[in-house]
């Protein structure tokens, strides 16, 4: 009822608007002047009128109310990108489009261009929302490949529980409340080898949002965060190819114009896995994993004025054979199949409209082994179509409608031998509407709400989601922020806490003998830019979490329940200073929270609590080429659960043999209270340094890294039966080489 | 330059320092108790093991050399709510005294054979006062499934044999064991043999049946020939030889011992890692086990000609 009534002030407050005047609006695209690629986040900025727009993920831009009939001298600029100032006639009640294309800056002369003043984005409401591009992510020292998910790691609110696993917890979520979104379509098992590396290649990649908590309407079925990733069109202008090597795969990258378009095609493949042995405690397993990725992307402005078409396919495969049949086998398979329509129409109104198919099978075939039976089919088809009106006044309306069909099979034997199959099918009917208040100068506000008119759960009837972000600026340099929202997700994994390394996450549709999962954020925060180079982020949260689901521990027998509901409640904050010069970028966060999980009745802390987190990021370009960066990161020790004695054990093997019980005793480990006891605090300092070579049809990017410089042992768990201690990554040094054609 | 020889350096002596810190998972000890008792249906004598939990200085729970069984234990089954039993304390002979070196002491009754359907409590007064207490239902035996039972060996456009069973219960652990049957003429008398009958051979190495929930167990028609040809190796005299059958033997767990046994089983597979799992028990108060087993017992007999071309005699009587 409450969220009924919140939900009818929003509306309300949408209707507020202002009428237009003898203005003119300018919109284009801002892209890259070698490749055509859409430059995301960048900036477009008029000073006589002290107006200006970021660019979307399309790089497209849009700024309205422009005072007609008059030139202006508007600029666009992007990090790492050529500023460019063009004049421009805006003409009245006319769109005048624009669009431009920057030049990159060439790395001889180890500069960069700032990004566009702050004043243009000064009342956008982005609490929670961290942007990131390709040339942010190769700052971070990497271990073995670049990965988006283990760069996420390294930011304020987002904790792992090793070095080994790319898997990523934010604001004391579990890591299955984190939707990662490649293009608009849903990856659900987003992960290569145990977790260790993503699935998404970073080369493909052109933008990435995160938002760790406070996300807008528009996105849904997920209690933590959201990962949208936006990937490169190809290269418009001309062919080229990429190629590169680390320890552990090799990779190609192909791109073009084809036709009123492009395309893109990439692969990367294993061929040696003996680096892992360094992740998995001297174990080399024998499996082997590869990605490909293609897009098309077609735009003929003769026939279809405005449309962008585009198809992507992507597929990754992990397989684990071994050729002993008293071991088993593993594969696990992602297949996201995508059409992506985008439209931008002759009034001040854009449109997406995507269908996409995401499936995943993952399979443990036990063969002879002891191993345990698992299987998880997870097929998804969606349908998405958003609209994006921008008034006169500044100010933005976006709704859109979305059907999803969901199918999942998880058929499984847990550890007390019994044998679980779930099959679950339902479909999600859903709308949103949100309007983005722009008018007002120092005040910005993003007002919507989800309406979940059908859920995939029987239990998912009608529900409605409000969300708001608000944003105001005290003085130039001072804003607050603050958001309120409710969540919901009908889908969850059956992955115990207990698994600190785990094959796949099976995913499947909350049975219904379960309430749906909700979430409310309370987000609060301010930020400062004493200097232009200089910005200051603080945001409070708390995270009520109701009815998530728990893996019950305790199925002994067939009719006991698979899944248990428990509660959750996640609170903290988080502090972070950002400095940015053409040389030199350093990163300094800090993250106290507190995480808590409720399990019939009992109060605990979950594994990914961690009180305290500082990363400290440091990116230096020393001219010619040459840049090199340095990231330590420190956080709290990790909950664990104590053992608090042993006992000798009945170890039943050879029933035939009727002398067993007297004499086949074994000691067992005791454990505590769950998680009662904290490991020793984790710190690292990473180091890397790279050069680019710029040769006449070649670049060639290489990169060394040293990981855990002053080799600290840091505690990944220990073995219950030897009380053996397992540590994470120790000193550990890679190198990877990129050529550019 | 002098300043920039020392940052290498630096990093090396930070590696080579390394950076450690003293951890241990140990927490606090606490006193925890271990009833475990498996009751068979073959025989009237049932046993009972009470232990109590200890600590150990280190890691290593095997430095413990103190028996922690309990003494003095107050132990009572029950058939139904009325036939009571009372256990009491015995010792054997300690085979391995690699950690202790006393005999091994039980708690057993020797008048007690449940029955199949039997309700049976056990309820242990331990000398601090404590009580632990739990209850079986002794399970019904397997039933053949014998339209995918296979009856004779070998089995015509099949490389294996296979016996098919169900039960009344899902997920039970089943522990099946086959053994050949032959007698072999000794001094003029034929005297009776069994050897166990892998289900496979791979590289060399026999693949035994292992308990697991699996209904069947299939013997590679290979692996049968290799035990048959086995067992008059380096003996000229194959008629001395007189085959009987396979005689498969099948222990169904009761639902306790079934939760039990899988729980007790290695990790998962090779590779996921896990933490703090629970440790199943049906004892209320204290850790261990309270259940039963059944069995079932069940032939397949030899083709004559097959038996024939090994030189040996058969003999159709299990």
């Amino acid at each position: 009822m409450k969220a009924i009534k919140v939900s009818f002030v929003l509306l309300v407050f949408l209707f507020v608007n202002l009428n237009a005047q003898s203005t003119g609006k300018l919109r284009g695209f801002l892209t890259d002047k070698a490749t055509g690629e859409a430059l995301a986040f960048g900036n477009v900025y008029i000073k006589e009128i002290n107006r200006g727009a970021s660019t979307n993920t399309e790089g497209l831009y849009f700024i309205t109310s422009i005072p007609g009939g008059k030139e202006y001298e508007v600029t666009y600029s992007y990090m790492g990108y050529q500023t460019k100032k063009i004049k421009i006639f805006i003409a009245k009640n006319k769109i005048t489009q624009v669009n431009v294309a920057l030049d990159h800056v060439s790395i001889q002369l180890g500069t960069i261009e700032k990004i566009g003043k702050r004043t243009i984005e000064k009342n956008e409401t982005n609490i929670g929302l961290q942007r990131l591009t390709i040339k942010q992510l190769e700052v971070i020292p990497q271990s073995v490949e670049t990965d988006i998910f283990r760069s996420l790691q390294t930011m304020p609110g987002v904790r792992f529980t090793g070095d080994i696993s790319a898997k990523y917890y934010v604001r004391g979520g579990a890591s299955n409340q984190n939707l990662v979104l490649l293009n608009g379509s849903p990856i659900y098992n987003p992960f290569h080898a145990f977790g260790m590396f993503s699935v998404i290649d970073p080369e493909i990649m052109n933008s990435a949002e995160f938002y760790k908590g406070g996300f807008p309407a528009q996105y849904g079925g997920r209690l933590s965060s959201i990962l949208r990733i936006q990937t490169k069109d190809g290269n418009r202008n001309k062919f080229g190819a990429k190629a590169s090597a680390s320890f552990l795969t090799a990779k190609a990258l192909l791109e073009g114009p084809i036709p009123h378009g492009s395309f893109i095609f990439s692969g990367r493949r294993t061929y040696s896995t003996r680096v892992l042995k360094k992740f998995l405690n001297g174990n080399q397993p024998p499996f082997e994993f590869y990605d490909l990725f293609g897009k098309i992307t077609y735009r003929n402005q003769e026939f279809f004025p405005g449309a962008k078409f585009s198809f992507q396919a992507f597929t990754s495969q992990d397989k684990l054979l071994n050729d002993d049949p008293l071991k088993e086998d593993f594969k696990w398979v992602n297949n996201v199949f995508a059409f992506n329509w985008f439209q931008v129409y002759s009034s001040p109104l854009y449109s997406s409209f995507t269908i996409s198919s995401s499936r995943f099978l993952g399979e443990l075939i036990p063969n002879l082994s002891n191993a345990r039976p698992k299987k998880n089919e997870v097929n998804d088809i969606s349908l998405k179509m958003d609209f994006t009106y921008l008034f006169d006044n500044k100010n933005e309306i976006e709704f859109g409608v979305q059907f999803q069909g969901l199918h999942t099979i998880l058929r499984l034997e847990n550890q007390f031998g019994i044998n679980t199959k779930i099959d679950n099918s339902g479909a999600y009917i859903g709308a949103f509407v949100k309007y983005k208040l722009m008018q007002f100068e120092n005040f910005g506000a993003d007002v919507g709400t989800r309406a979940n008119l059908k859920g995939l759960m029987g239990a998912g009837d009608f529900f409605i989601e409000p969300r708001i972000n608000l944003t105001y600026n005290i003085f130039p340099w001072f804003k607050l922020k603050g958001s309120y929202g409710v969540y919901q997700q009908e889908i969850t994994t059956v992955s115990e806490e207990t698994e600190v390394i785990s094959l796949f996450e099976p995913y499947i549709i909350i049975p219904d003998y379960l309430p749906v999962s909700r979430a409310i954020h309370y987000i609060a925060g301010f930020e400062i830019q004493p200097l232009t180079s200089l910005k200051i982020e603080t945001e409070a949260y708390y995270k009520d979490l109701k009815n998530i689901t728990a893996v019950n521990d305790n199925k002994k027998f067939l009719e006991d329940k698979d899944l248990l509901s428990a509660q959750g409640e996640a609170y903290g904050m988080e502090i972070s200073a950002n400095y940015l010069t053409p040389k030199v970028t350093f990163t300094a966060s800090y993250s106290l929270a507190w995480a808590y999980k409720v399990v019939n009745g009992w109060r605990y802390l979950p594994r990914f609590d961690a009180r305290h987190t500082i990363n400290l990021n440091l990116g230096v370009k020393l001219g010619k080429g040459w840049q090199a960066s340095a990231m330590w990161i420190f956080g709290s020790g990790l909950p664990y659960t104590q053992i608090i004695g042993y006992y000798d054990k009945l170890a039943l093997g050879d029933f035939h043999n009727g002398r067993y019980i007297y004499d086949s005793y074994m000691p067992y480990a005791i454990l505590g209270d769950k998680n009662l006891g904290r490991l020793p605090n984790y710190h690292r300092l990473d180091l890397s340094l790279s050069k680019k070579i710029d040769l006449k049809y070649l670049k060639v990017d290489l990169t060394f890294a040293i990981l855990n410089v002053y080799n600290r042992k840091n505690i990944f768990y220990f073995h219950r039966d030897t009380g053996e201690i397992v540590n994470m990554l120790p000193f550990f040094p890679s190198a990877t080489v990129k050529v550019e054609l | 330059m002098r300043k920039l020889i020392l940052i290498p350096l630096l990093l090396l002596g930070l590696v080579f320092s390394s950076c450690d810190e003293p951890f241990s998972p140990k927490g606090e000890f606490q006193q925890r108790f271990a009833m475990f008792g498996i009751m068979r249906v073959d025989t009237n004598y049932q046993v009972v093991t009470v232990t109590k939990s200890y600590d150990v200085e280190g890691l290593n729970p095997y430095a413990n050399k103190k028996d922690p069984f309990v003494e003095g234990c107050f132990i009572r089954i029950w058939r139904g709510n009325d036939e009571v039993h009372i256990l009491r304390d015995s010792t054997i002979a300690r085979k391995n005294k690699d950690r202790y070196q006393d005999s091994i002491k039980f708690y057993y009754t020797n008048n007690f054979t449940p029955k199949i359907g039997d309700k049976i409590t056990i309820e242990c007064l331990l000398p601090n006062g404590r009580r632990l207490t739990s209850s079986t239902e002794v399970i019904q035996p397997i039933e053949i499934n014998y339209s995918e039972t296979d009856l004779i060996f070998p089995v015509k456009d099949k490389d294996f044999v296979q016996v098919k069973w169900r039960s009344s219960v899902a997920d039970l652990v089943y522990m099946p064991q086959v053994k050949l049957y032959y007698d072999k003429l000794t001094n003029g008398v034929w005297k009776l043999h069994k050897v166990n009958v892998p289900m496979k051979y791979l590289d060399g190495q026999p693949v035994w049946p292992m308990p697991s929930n699996r209904n069947y167990v299939r013997l590679d028609t290979v692996a049968v020939a290799k035990v048959l040809r086995e067992i008059s190796e380096g003996d000229p005299n194959k008629s001395d030889y007189r085959i009987r059958a396979l005689i498969y033997s099948i222990y169904v767990c009761d639902r306790n011992l079934s939760a039990f046994y899988s729980s007790s089983r290695k990790i998962g597979d090779e590779f996921s890692v896990r933490v703090d799992e629970l440790d199943f028990t049906n004892v209320n108060g204290g850790f261990g086990v309270f259940g039963s087993y059944s069995e079932k017992r069940t032939s397949v007999l030899f083709d004559e000609k097959y038996i024939t071309n090994f030189g040996y005699k058969i003999l159709q009587t299990p």
